[in-house]
C-alpha cells in the first residue's frame, strides 16, 4: 500500500447528528494513512456530544469560537501534517474509496493536484452527478483529442479545472502547494471557494483527474446551507470575488486567456446566481457594489478566447449580465 | 401611596405590599421618611420583581416599629415572621403595632445581632418546615447583653461594637448570627448597620432564598453571594449609590459567582510565575486563574502545573496553539463564571488588582470595570520600571463615585472607543459579552483586542475607571506589535467587520468607529517596516474610500494629514474619483481588497514568487 498521508479537514457548525456519516465515511476508508481534523467552529452541546462520543486516535478536535467557515478551514490548514490535503463539510461523504484511489494516483503520477467528480444528491427524484460533471467530460476529451500531441497539456488542464464548480471536496492538494502558494481561504466570508479553487490550481505544478466519483454533495432540506440561503450573506460573493480576481490577476497564469476566461465565468456564474437569490431590498445596492467590483478589476477579464471552457453553454448569457451591470 | 397621620396622634396609615396597616411611630419625621423611602422604594420594588413563594418564614433584622414586617406579615398571612429590634422603646411600638393590626403570624424578639457572641449547638431549621423547633424556640429568647453603638441621626439603630471599644457603648440585649443561620429564613430583611458583614458571613451557605435590605457601612459583596449549597439567592441590598442585586444573568444560573482571569499563555516560562503570583497574592477565594497553554513549547505547561498543581484556584487548560485569540476564547468557553477577564502570560497586576474591580462591579452591576496601567520595563541594570501610562495626564479628574476604600468614575464607551486597546485591565460581566456576541476574532493572530474593545465600548455605555490599581504591561522586543510585519493589516479586517457589523445593527454614531480607524492607522503606519509601507497606504486609501462611500462620509483634511501618513489626503481623493459615479451606498462595505488581509498579502507574495520561479 503507498505510504501517502492525508489530512481531511472537516469543519463544523452545530451538523448535529449529520455529522456522524461524514465522520464515518473518513474513518472506514480503505486508505487508512490519515488524520481527520474537525474544526468546531463554536457548535452547541449536541455536535460536540456526538464528536466527544468518537473514539479514533485518527481525530483530532479543535475547536474555536464561532468564526466562520473560512476561519475554521484555515485553521485545519495550520493543523494539518498530511501529505495531501482534502476537505470535506460535515454533512457531505466521501466515498470509501476516495483516500486509497487517490494514493494509487499519486503514486502513479505525482501530481500536486488531485481532482474527482462528486454526486449531487437533491432533495428528491435520483442521485445524479455534481454540478460540474459536464467540466470533466470536456477536460477528458480535449486531453484525449491532445494524447500525443507535442503541446503542454498543463495550461489546457488548468482552464477545465478552473472552469469546474469551486467545491472545496473535490480536490486532494499537496501540502508542498499550500506552503508554496501560502493557501488559505478568505476569512470572514462564505461563497469563500472560489478564492482557494482559483489559487490551488494556479499554483499546482501538476493536475491529474481520478477515475471515479470521490465525495456526494447533499442538498438538505431542513438544513441551513450558505448556497441554499437568500439573506444578505449573498452579498459576500462580492468581497470573496473581488479578492480572487486580484490574486489570480498577480499570478503568471493569469496570462493564460483559456484558465482566466474560465475563472470569469465561473465567478460570473455565481455572481449572477446569488443576485438572483438576494433579498429584493438588498439588489440595488448589490448592483452598486458589483459594479464597483466588475469596474477595479483588469479589462482583460472580459477579453474571453473563443474556446474558454463553456461546457454550460452560459458563456455570452453572462456577458451580457456583465455588460449591463457595467452600463447601469 | 399617600401616608397621612391617622386619628390617632402618632398613629399612620402604611400603604404597602398591597396592603395597609396601622402604626403607631416615634415622633421623629427623619425616621419616617426613611422607614417609608426603604419600605417603598427597596423592599416594595424588590418584591414587586420576585416571584415570592405563598408560605415560609421571613425574618425581619432591625424591625423598628414594623415598617417591613406589619405589611408584609398582612399581605402574605401564610408566612411566618419573626423580627428583631433591640431598642426598647421600638420593641414595644411594634409589639403594640401587631396587636392593633391582630396580626398572629407574628413573632417579635427584642434583641440585635453581635458578631462578638458564640452560639450554642442549634439545630438548623429545614427548609419549608411548619413550626420552629423547640431548640431554636428557645434560642429566640436567650439574649445575652452585648454593647453596641447608638448611631445619632438614624434614628433608634445599634451598631455593634468590638469588645475593646465596649466601654464608649451601651448595652443591648443580643443574639448570635449564627442564630439566624439555624433559622435558615425563606426571606430576610436586613437592617442592621455595622452587622452586615457577620449576618451575611452567617448565611452564605444558608438557602435563604431572598434578602431585601439596606447596607450603611461597606461591606465586601463576597459576604452576600451564596455558596453553590446555599443554592439560588435572589438579593437586593441597597447601599447609597450602589446595590447588590441578582438580576442580570437570569439566563445563566448555573454561573458562579466568582471571576476567572484566563490567562494566554505562549512560550512565557520566565514570566508565567510572576503573573500567576500577582493574581493570587490577595488570596480572594472568589478569583480563580485559568491558564490556557496554547501549545506552548517551552514546557512553561509543565511548569505551571509544578508550581500551582496544588492550588485549587489555578487551572491549566491545554490546547493545540492557535493564538492568542483562541487561547482567550478557549478559556472563556472553559469558564462558568460570572465575571470573566483575558490577561496576557508576560504581565501582571497590582496586588488586589482584580478584587477592587470585582467589587465594583458587583456594586454597580457595570458590563465593564477597568484598572489603570502602566508600561512595565527593565533598565539597564536590570531594575524594574513602572511607567504611569497616557492616562495619567489624559484622565486627571479625581473619582467621583467612592465605594468602601475604592474610587472609580464613569468613563464615556466614545472615550474608550478612542483609547489604546487595553482589554487586559477590565473585568467583564460574562453575560454582556455573551449576549452582544463580542468574541475574539479566532482567525485574527494580532491585535484581536482592537474590535473587541471597539464593540465593548460600543455596547457598555459607560465603564467604570477604578483608581488606585495597575497592570503592568510589559514591555519587549518579542512583543508582536513591535514586529512591524503584515500582522498590521487585520485592523482592515477587523474594522471591515465592525462595519459590517454597524450597518446590521443600524448604529447611528460612527464617529468614534471613524476617529480609532485612524487612530489606527496612523499608529500602524508609524511601526510597519519600510517594506510594507507602500502597500499599507494603498489599503489605507481604498479602506477609507469604501468607508466614505459606504456612509457618504468625508474625512477632513486636518485629521487625515494628522495620521502622518504621507500622501494619504491625495490618495483618497484620488481612489474616491475612481468611484465618483458610484452612489454612496451600504453594500459598497462588502467590498474586499487583497490588501485588507495577512493571508491575501502573503497569497499575493507567493504569486510574486510564482513569476520568479518561472524566470528561473
Amino acid at each position: 500500500m503507498p505510504e501517502i498521508t492525508f489530512s481531511c479537514i472537516m469543519p463544523t457548525f452545530n451538523d448535529g447528528a449529520l455529522i456522524a456519516q461524514s465522520v464515518r465515511s473518513i474513518l472506514n476508508q480503505t486508505h487508512d494513512r490519515f488524520e481527520l481534523l474537525i474544526v468546531d467552529d463554536g457548535s452547541q452541546q449536541p455536535t460536540r456530544d456526538i464528536l466527544a462520543g468518537f473514539d479514533d486516535p485518527r481525530i483530532k478536535i479543535l475547536p474555536q469560537a464561532n468564526d466562520g467557515v473560512s476561519s475554521a478551514r484555515n485553521r485545519g490548514l495550520h493543523h494539518a501534517r498530511g501529505d495531501y490535503i482534502c476537505f470535506l463539510d460535515a454533512d457531505d461523504v466521501r466515498a470509501p474509496w476516495s483516500f486509497a484511489e487517490a494514493a494509487r494516483v499519486i503514486d502513479e503520477t505525482d501530481a500536486e493536484l488531485l481532482l474527482c467528480r462528486g454526486v449531487l444528491s437533491q432533495e428528491r427524484t435520483q442521485l445524479q452527478r455534481f454540478l460540474d460533471d459536464i467540466h470533466f467530460d470536456g477536460y477528458e476529451a480535449e486531453l484525449e483529442a491532445l494524447d500525443g500531441a507535442d503541446e503542454d497539456v498543463l495550461p489546457v488542464i488548468k482552464a477545465w479545472a478552473t472552469s469546474a464548480e469551486p467545491q472545496p471536496a473535490n480536490k486532494f492538494i499537496a501540502r508542498d502547494v499550500i506552503d508554496r502558494a501560502k493557501l488559505r481561504f478568505p476569512n470572514d466570508h462564505f461563497f469563500e471557494d472560489i478564492m482557494f479553487h482559483t489559487m490551488a490550481i494556479a499554483h499546482a505544478r501538476s493536475i491529474a483527474l481520478l477515475p471515479s466519483r470521490g465525495y456526494t454533495y447533499f442538498q438538505r432540506q431542513m438544513r441551513q446551507q450558505t448556497t441554499g440561503s437568500n439573506g444578505q450573506i449573498r452579498l459576500d460573493i462580492l468581497g470573496a470575488a473581488r479578492a480572487t480576481f486580484q490574486l489570480f490577476e498577480a499570478h503568471p497564469d493569469f496570462a493564460n486567456g483559456r484558465q482566466r476566461g474560465a475563472l470569469m465565468i465561473s465567478a460570473l456564474r455565481l455572481l449572477r446566481w446569488c443576485e438572483s437569490c438576494a433579498p429584493s431590498f438588498h439588489r440595488y445596492g448589490y448592483r452598486v457594489a458589483l459594479r464597483e467590483v466588475l469596474k477595479s478589476i483588469s479589462p482583460l477579464y472580459f477579453a474571453l478566447p473563443d474556446d474558454t471552457p463553456d461546457p454550460r453553454g452560459d458563456r455570452q448569457a453572462l456577458l451580457d449580465y456583465a455588460k449591463e451591470v457595467l452600463s447601469w | 401611596m399617600v401616608n397621612r397621620p391617622d386619628t390617632a396622634a402618632g398613629v399612620i396609615g402604611v400603604t404597602a405590599l398591597g396592603t395597609k396597616v396601622m402604626l403607631a411611630v416615634p415622633d421623629d419625621a427623619a425616621e419616617a421618611d426613611r422607614r417609608l423611602h426603604e419600605l417603598h422604594e427597596v423592599h416594595e420594588m424588590f418584591l414587586a420583581s420576585r416571584a415570592i413563594p405563598k408560605s415560609g418564614l421571613c425574618v425581619d433584622v432591625g424591625a423598628g416599629a414594623g415598617w417591613f414586617a406589619l405589611p408584609f406579615a398582612k399581605a402574605f398571612p401564610e408566612w411566618q415572621v419573626i423580627c428583631f429590634e433591640p431598642d426598647g422603646d421600638s420593641f414595644e411600638l411594634l409589639g403594640k403595632n401587631v396587636a392593633r393590626n391582630g396580626l398572629e403570624n407574628v413573632t417579635c424578639v427584642n434583641a440585635a445581632f453581635h458578631p462578638g457572641l458564640d452560639a450554642a449547638d442549634l439545630p438548623r431549621r429545614a427548609p419549608g418546615q411548619g413550626p420552629l423547633p423547640t431548640a431554636l424556640n428557645h434560642a429566640l429568647t436567650a439574649t445575652q447583653k452585648a454593647a453596641f453603638q447608638p448611631l445619632p441621626g438614624l434614628g433608634a439603630r445599634l451598631a455593634p461594637l468590638p469588645d475593646d471599644a465596649a466601654d464608649a457603648g451601651v448595652q443591648a440585649p443580643a443574639l448570635s448570627p449564627d442564630l439566624l443561620a439555624a433559622l435558615a429564613p425563606d426571606l430576610l430583611k436586613l437592617d442592621a448597620p455595622g452587622g452586615e458583614q457577620a449576618i451575611g458571613a452567617a448565611l452564605r451557605s444558608v438557602p435563604v432564598g431572598f434578602i431585601t435590605g439596606q447596607i450603611y457601612a461597606h461591606t465586601p459583596a463576597q459576604a452576600f453571594l451564596p455558596t453553590p449549597e446555599a443554592g439560588d439567592r435572589q438579593y437586593y441590598l441597597v447601599a447609597g449609590e450602589h446595590a447588590l442585586r441578582r438580576d442580570y444573568e437570569d439566563n445563566f444560573d448555573t454561573r458562579q459567582n466568582r471571576l476567572d482571569i484566563v490567562v494566554a499563555m505562549y512560550n512565557c516560562r520566565g514570566y508565567i510565575q510572576e503573573c500567576v503570583d500577582s493574581l493570587l497574592a490577595d488570596g480572594n477565594p472568589d478569583i480563580r486563574v485559568l491558564v490556557v497553554d496554547d501549545g506552548s513549547t517551552d514546557d512553561s505547561g509543565a511548569l505551571v502545573t509544578q508550581l500551582y498543581g496544588d492550588n485549587p484556584r489555578v487551572r491549566l487548560l491545554t490546547k493545540a496553539n492557535g493564538g492568542c485569540a483562541s487561547a482567550r476564547n478557549f478559556g472563556r468557553m472553559h469558564s462558568d463564571a460570572r465575571h470573566i477577564t483575558f490577561i496576557d502570560a508576560d504581565d501582571r497586576v497590582d496586588p488586589g488588582m482584580f478584587s477592587a474591580l470585582l467589587e465594583v462591579a458587583r456594586y454597580t452591576g457595570t458590563f465593564v470595570v477597568e484598572g489603570e496601567f502602566e508600561w512595565f520595563t527593565l533598565d539597564e541594570d536590570g531594575n524594574e520600571v513602572l511607567t504611569p501610562s497616557y492616562e495619567a495626564t489624559e484622565h486627571r479628574a479625581p473619582g467621583h463615585h467612592r465605594l468602601g476604600d475604592l474610587t472609580y468614575r464613569w468613563l464615556p464607551g466614545d472615550v474608550v472607543a478612542t483609547g489604546q486597546p487595553t482589554i487586559w485591565r477590565r473585568v467583564y460581566r460574562r453575560d454582556f459579552l455573551d449576549r452582544q456576541n463580542i468574541w475574539f476574532p479566532e482567525h485574527v493572530r494580532a491585535f484581536d483586542d482592537q474590535i473587541f474593545q471597539l464593540l465593548m465600548a460600543r455596547y457598555c455605555g459607560s465603564l467604570a475607571h477604578v483608581h488606585g490599581y495597575a497592570y503592568h504591561y510589559r514591555q519587549h522586543p518579542g512583543q508582536d506589535i513591535k514586529q512591524g510585519d503584515e500582522r498590521h493589516f487585520y485592523s482592515f479586517n477587523m474594522f471591515r467587520a465592525i462595519f459590517l457589523r454597524a450597518l446590521d445593527e443600524g448604529w447611528d454614531r460612527l464617529d468614534p468607529v471613524f476617529r480609532s480607524l485612524l487612530n489606527t492607522m496612523a499608529w500602524s503606519y508609524a511601526e510597519l517596516k519600510p517594506s510594507l509601507k507602500n502597500t499599507y497606504l494603498e489599503a489605507g486609501s481604498e479602506f477609507l474610500a469604501v468607508v466614505s462611500k459606504t456612509y457618504g462620509h468625508n474625512f477632513g483634511p486636518a485629521e487625515l494629514t494628522a495620521t502622518k501618513i504621507p500622501g494619504l489626503e491625495l490618495m483618497l481623493r484620488r481612489k474616491l474619483d475612481e468611484m465618483r459615479d458610484t452612489p454612496s451606498n451600504y453594500a459598497v462595505m462588502r467590498l474586499e481588497s487583497w490588501r485588507w488581509q495577512p493571508e491575501f498579502i502573503r497569497m499575493m507574495d507567493a504569486n510574486r514568487s510564482a513569476h520568479a520561479d518561472i524566470q528561473d
